[in-house]
């Protein structure tokens, strides 16, 4: 036995972060379903976990500006004038050449990207709000690429407030608006089509899905992949937690139980 | 073993920078404290073992604790007006979100020491547990019990948001990539 056996506490603390080893998650998380203080002991280690790997505090300019000074290489002595003369010319060609390449692999200039998105989850609305689907309360009577909009009411507080549909470089982007019961409100745009670029911050991986962290500004964002398709989260003076546990709430019902039956098959 | 490049240390001043907040509980200390540390490592040719972030993670708590030894030995003095800390003059910034941060940073100043390091070498520089155990001298069992109880200070101190609930017991985090988040900009 080892010692993190006789410590649950260590165990937790990995799987909090995504480091405990396979072969020990399905024994602890069949504990922590038995165990109301286990469960509380790992939400309370996963909440700080988001909270402390969402900072995204830059270094001032100013400290930036005196440790590049401290590490950068000395400037490089300029070439003769003559030289110059004969290499600007080529490097423009090779320049403008590379910007060719780049906009033609990454689909054009007016392809979305998840700012893009999320621009657009900030946007106004320009629709009504879509109806609860009469069949199946969990989601609305709206869908983008195959993927159904949630309602989120009632176990979340958040209803559905208006709608807008945008076709960015070809592609069709979705957005259902949400308000909170305190007058908060935040967006969800599905793009149809291949994963979008520009997703860069931290990520975390809930139910076997990486969710990308990102801001501007005030506004935060969380953005994910789903059966194909970019989904983007965002809103203004709402929490990484909040918007995390929206996400997230779409993936648990199909993630979770398949993960922790393949974990307790293989356990067993 | 290979030789440190200063040219590649710049991409963890921000991970530096925050690691350094939260080990001093002020922004203002903490620049300095950066500063001072890279001048501290690129002062001669270094030879490092391992993780460039493990190691410049050693230099800072290094040079942390030689500030503190310094201060300790100057007089002290009673505070003044130029002790008081001015709002995030960044006007760039939201004030809610720098005072989020600060907030989230100088709780975790707060952190008895050991509890501190553990967290800060993890979850806000991004060390693995073993790179954060060799940085900071002690056994990564060690380090994982502290950093549990590190983690379940500042997440009760913090209260959640009202309304939604928390998530279910089945979910786990992975950080798989310990860069800083970006703009959108």
């Amino acid at each position: 036995m080892t010692e993190e056996r006789k410590h649950p506490e260590g165990e937790l603390t990995r799987l909090a972060d995504g480091t405990l080893p396979a072969d020990r998650r399905a024994d602890l998380l069949a504990q922590i379903q038995e165990s109301a203080d286990l469960t509380a002991a790992l939400a309370e280690q996963e909440r700080a976990v988001t909270m402390l790997r969402a900072l995204d505090e830059p270094a001032p300019a100013a400290l930036r500006a005196r440790v590049n000074e401290l590490t950068g290489p000395p400037a490089p002595r300029r070439a003769p004038r003559w030289r110059r003369a004969f290499v600007l010319p080529g490097a423009t060609a090779i320049a403008a050449a590379i910007a060719v390449v780049v906009i033609l692999v990454s689909g054009g200039a007016g392809a979305p990207t998840v700012p893009t998105a999320a621009r657009l989850a900030l946007a106004s609305a320009t629709l009504p709000a879509p109806a609860v689907d009469a069949n199946d309360s969990d989601n609305l009577m709206l869908t983008a690429a195959g993927i159904p909009f949630p309602t989120w009411g009632a176990q979340k507080g958040w209803t559905a407030s208006g709608a807008r549909t945008d076709t960015v470089g070809g592609r069709k982007v979705t957005t259902v608006f949400y308000t909170s019961p305190s007058g908060k409100r935040i967006g969800y745009a599905i793009t149809d089509g291949g994963p979008l670029s520009g997703a860069r911050g931290s990520n975390v991986t809930r139910y076997g899905v990486r969710f990308t962290l990102q801001h501007s500004g005030p506004a935060r964002l969380i953005s994910w992949v789903r059966s194909g398709h970019t989904c983007v989260i965002a809103g203004r003076s709402v929490s990484y937690a909040s918007l995390l546990r929206l996400a997230t709430e779409d993936e648990r019902q199909e993630g979770a139980t398949a993960q922790v039956a393949a974990e307790r098959a293989e356990y067993l | 073993m290979r030789r440190l490049d200063p040219t590649s240390l710049g991409q963890h001043l921000d991970a530096l920078y925050r690691a350094a907040w939260a080990l001093c509980g002020s922004r203002e200390d903490a620049e300095d404290l950066v500063q001072e540390t890279f001048a501290r490592v690129l002062a001669r040719p270094r030879v490092i073992r391992g993780d460039e972030r493990g190691y410049l993670m050693r230099a800072l708590r290094n040079t942390f604790y030689s500030r503190l030894r310094t201060a300790s030995r100057r007089p002290q003095t009673g505070a003044t007006l130029d002790d008081v800390q001015p709002a995030d003059p960044r006007s760039t910034r939201q004030p809610e979100q720098a005072m989020e941060v600060g907030e989230i940073l100088e709780a975790v100043a707060q952190l008895p020491e050991d509890f501190r390091l553990a967290l800060v070498a993890i979850d806000i520089l991004g060390l693995s547990y073993s790179e954060a155990a060799k940085a900071l001298d002690a056994r990564e069992a060690t380090i994982t019990t502290r950093l549990y109880r590190a983690r379940q200070r500042i997440a009760r101190q913090f209260a959640d948001e009202p309304g939604p609930s928390s998530p279910t017991a089945s979910g786990s985090d992975t950080r798989e990539g310990s860069g800083p988040e970006r703009s959108l900009a």
